[in-house]
């Protein structure tokens, strides 16, 4: 009972169903901002479902042709569980050790599971939200195409339920394992940011061995014999997938109970395992996170020497920020996981034996420039994600106030904003020269150039989600993962910056077809970028101190 | 100075009417204590004096500067402390002090000469260079208060700034508030220790759902009170009518 009412408690505060209550009560106009933002997901996240759900069919149509279709179920499920637990991984950690809540809970006469599982219902409620744009499609579109029944129906619902169960309570095991481990002296918060980094990094790799052994160890014609050689083959990757696909595309009606059973065992041995794990990890490492051990007193002179330099606001700002990101260990993951483990990763893929004809590709010619242009639009993009722009003010939270009291416009504060988001997109930069050392071979110039295309790339789509998030900052969260992850405006920043890199792209395209070539034409975007960065700056400039006032906190 | 014309602030459309049509002047050289229960509008008033609340009506003057008008030169004249010490956590005490020190332009000798002082009068000086998010609830309220007071602002503004600290500092805190007003300059802050407004202010407000009741100095104010003993049985008798 208590369980439930802590799990029926969080439900309410992660989607802020009393704010909503209220504000219908009270009328206020925010309750249609709300509802708005909440159509939009919807509708972004069907954009994505369809995107999916398209590509899902082409790759039916090839695969049935061949009778593999039921491997597009086996696709879905890894793909679905994948993302949960690429997604979910931060969220885990932020609701479950740094939710504002946790020293009020931890005060009640509550055991640590019971607690845990009021955690995990609210991530694994938005871990429903990111596997339904990839599990849905799937389910649908399998149940459109072989015609399939009332029963399908029931199992595919049942099978969409568990998804995220399974990935999820092993994702919570490893965070609350690493959690309790990681508890070592002053730079426990380090610590924890690069054990979570690696576990990421596990993760991920494991599932590229497996997937690659997969392909290795089989020959073509042996899967393709076999009727269900390419299910067995995907779901490598994550064998209870290979029992969802059987579960809702039986041989017999009782292999298909039987499978169903067995998705669902697994599913709730890995809640147990998670449960047992909370009653004896969860509190060790709850509350050795919340100790902070003091360092030692300063002597006088060291106090004098600490006061040393007088900067400019606008650099004061933009150290601030990049302390404080640095310091808080879920904006930290986020940011590392963005910026080094997703490249490490494929840079990794790409240096593995077997990746030949990838290095084909990469030593033909054509293909160099297509290359050096995707290189650009990477560290563009990395504009986007490190961390987001597009949650600079939301990340101040209630502690807004400061920015507000403080005697600096508004455009100085966002100029440190912007400045500190620059410097974090030049981080990318050691990564792509990995790339160029150990695959690419780029010249000096050509890696000037990448560099100087892809920060001027990435100007507008910075500016553009600081004035996304200055138009609406979310500042009243209760954990630091909602600043981020859970922010609508990093999904609207994530729209517009797509947007705006597509355009550049399309400019740079019509410029190579008025018969430009490839460096004349790459120039002219990039000056588009430039002047369309200045524009939105200038923009930006004009409105700030209006919408800093508007925000009252 | 301190000078609220008309001063109107709701919520929730003008359903809660948070701040009444309120006027008050807080001269150069006072002490001015503002007193009310909970929820009568003391916390709205003093966040739409440092600019963190729009009124709805009315203006509000510091230092001669309108605050809609000319909101950078109100805050650079400003110390402001307040009813919840938040801070970032994550720096240290002496970046937090550096931050707002390059903030406000406060020179490098003047900055160090004047946070040692104020670390060492409330004991903060072991503690400075430790995350702020190991410091207990009055180090942090200490900490605020000797941010407010890094560019020695001509107006002081605290709300409840006694809450949290011991008594020593709370000591300090007044020897401070009274140095400041024997320099010339302003001091505006909200309290509920009645025994503290009585001893200390020049003079008093007294806010009741969003309207002064009443405002003048404690002799003043115990001519509107049957009771006149303490400031307390004033203040009792006014907010109960």
């Amino acid at each position: 009972m208590k369980t439930w009412r802590l799990v029926t408690l969080h439900i309410n505060l992660n989607f802020g169903l009393s704010v909503l209550r209220h504000h219908w009560k009270t009328r206020d106009t925010k309750l249609l901002g709300q509802l708005g933002i909440a159509a939009i997901i919807v509708l972004t996240g069907a954009i994505f479902g369809g995107m999916y759900y398209a590509f899902l069919n082409m790759t039916y149509n090839a695969l049935s042709a061949l009778g593999h279709g039921q491997a597009v179920l086996t696709m879905g499920v890894v793909t679905s569980s994948l993302f949960v637990v690429f997604a979910g991984l931060a969220l885990v950690v932020s609701v479950f050790y740094f939710a504002n809540d946790l020293d009020f809970l931890v005060s009640l006469p509550l055991q640590p599971h019971q607690v845990l599982a009021g955690k995990f219902a609210t991530v694994l409620v938005n871990a429903y939200l990111i596997a339904a744009p990839f599990a849905i499609p799937t389910l649908v579109l399998f149940c459109i195409r072989e015609g399939m029944g009332p029963v399908y129906w029931l199992t595919s619902a049942l099978v969409f339920l568990l998804i995220p169960v399974l990935p999820l309570a092993v994702a919570s095991v490893a965070v609350l394992f690493i959690m309790s481990v990681t508890n070592i002296g002053r730079y426990k918060d380090a610590l924890r940011v690069v054990g979570l980094s690696f576990l990421l990094m596990l993760a991920l790799g494991f599932n590229y061995l497996l997937s690659s052994a997969a392909a290795n160890t089989e020959s073509i014609h042996s899967i393709l014999r076999d009727p269900e050689g390419l299910v067995r083959m995907v779901g490598r990757a994550y064998p209870p997938s290979v029992w969802a696909t059987r579960a809702l595309n039986p041989v017999t009606p009782s292999s298909g109970i039987l499978h169903v059973v067995l998705f669902a065992a697994a599913s709730a041995a890995g809640l147990a395992l998670m449960m047992v794990a909370a009653h004896y990890l969860f509190y060790k490492g709850l509350i050795a996170g919340r100790e902070v051990s003091p360092g030692r007193r300063l002597r006088s002179d060291e106090i004098d020497s600490r006061f040393s330099r007088q900067s400019s606001p606008i650099a004061a700002i933009a150290r601030r920020e990049v302390r404080i990101l640095v310091r808080t260990p879920i904006f930290m993951f986020n940011s590392v996981a963005m910026l080094v483990i997703l490249p490490l990763i494929s840079l990794f893929a790409m240096v593995m034996p077997g990746s030949d004809t990838l290095r084909a590709l990469i030593e033909s010619g054509g293909a160099r420039q297509t290359i050096m242009l995707g290189a650009a639009g990477f560290l563009a993009t990395m504009g986007m994600f490190a961390p987001s722009p597009a949650s600079a003010i939301s990340r101040e939270g209630k502690l807004f106030w400061i920015s507000k009291m403080i005697p600096v416009t508004a455009t100085d504060q966002l100029k440190g904003k912007l400045a500190y988001s620059f410097a974090l997109t030049a981080l990318a930069i050691p990564i792509l020269y990995l790339y160029s050392v150990l695959v690419f071979s780029w010249s000096a110039l050509e890696f000037a150039a990448i560099v100087v295309f892809g920060m001027a790339g990435s100007a507008p789509v910075i500016i553009s989600n600081l004035l996304i998030d200055l138009f609406r900052p979310y500042l009243m969260w209760d954990d630091p993962q909602k600043a981020i992850k859970q922010n609508f405006n990093v999904v609207a920043g994530m729209v517009v910056g797509a947007a705006i890199l597509f355009g550049l792209y399309q400019v740079f395209k019509a410029a190579l077809k008025i018969g430009l070539g490839f460096w004349m034409a790459w120039t002219a975007s990039a000056a588009l970028s430039v002047l369309l960065a200045l524009l939105m700056f200038v923009h930006m400039a004009r409105i700030s101190d209006f919408f800093y006032r508007r925000i009252q906190i | 100075m301190i000078e609220i014309r008309n001063v109107s602030k709701s919520y929730n459309k003008g359903q809660l009417k948070a701040v009444d049509d309120l006027s008050l002047q807080v001269r150069p050289g006072e002490i001015f204590g503002f007193l009310g229960p909970n929820g009568a509008g003391k916390t709205t008033t003093i966040k739409m004096i440092v600019g963190l609340l729009e009124p709805d009506r009315g203006s509000i003057v510091v230092n001669g500067y309108d605050i809609r008008n000319d909101p950078i030169r109100v805050r650079k004249s400003i110390g402001f402390v307040p009813d919840n010490p938040s801070v970032y956590e994550r720096l240290t005490g002496i970046e937090y002090l550096n931050f707002l020190g390059d903030i406000y332009d406060v020179p490098q000798a003047v900055r160090t000469k004047r946070a040692k002082e104020l670390l060492e009068l409330f004991e903060l000086t072991g503690a400075v260079g430790n995350l702020i998010q190991s410091y207990s609830h009055g180090m942090r309220q200490k900490l605020v208060l000797i941010g407010a007071l890094l560019h020695a602002p001509d107006v002081f503004v605290l709300d409840e700034p006694m809450v949290g600290l011991d008594p020593r500092s709370t000591h300090n805190l007044k020897e401070i508030m009274s140095r400041h007003c024997q320099e010339g300059k302003t001091v505006f802050f909200s309290t509920h220790i009645l025994d503290v407004a009585e001893r200390l202010c020049d003079r008093i407000g007294i806010i009741r759902r969003g309207k002064l009741i009443a405002c003048g100095t404690m002799d003043e104010l115990k001519t509107m009170a049957t009771n006149k003993e303490t400031l307390e049985n004033v203040f009792l008798e006014l907010t109960e009518q």
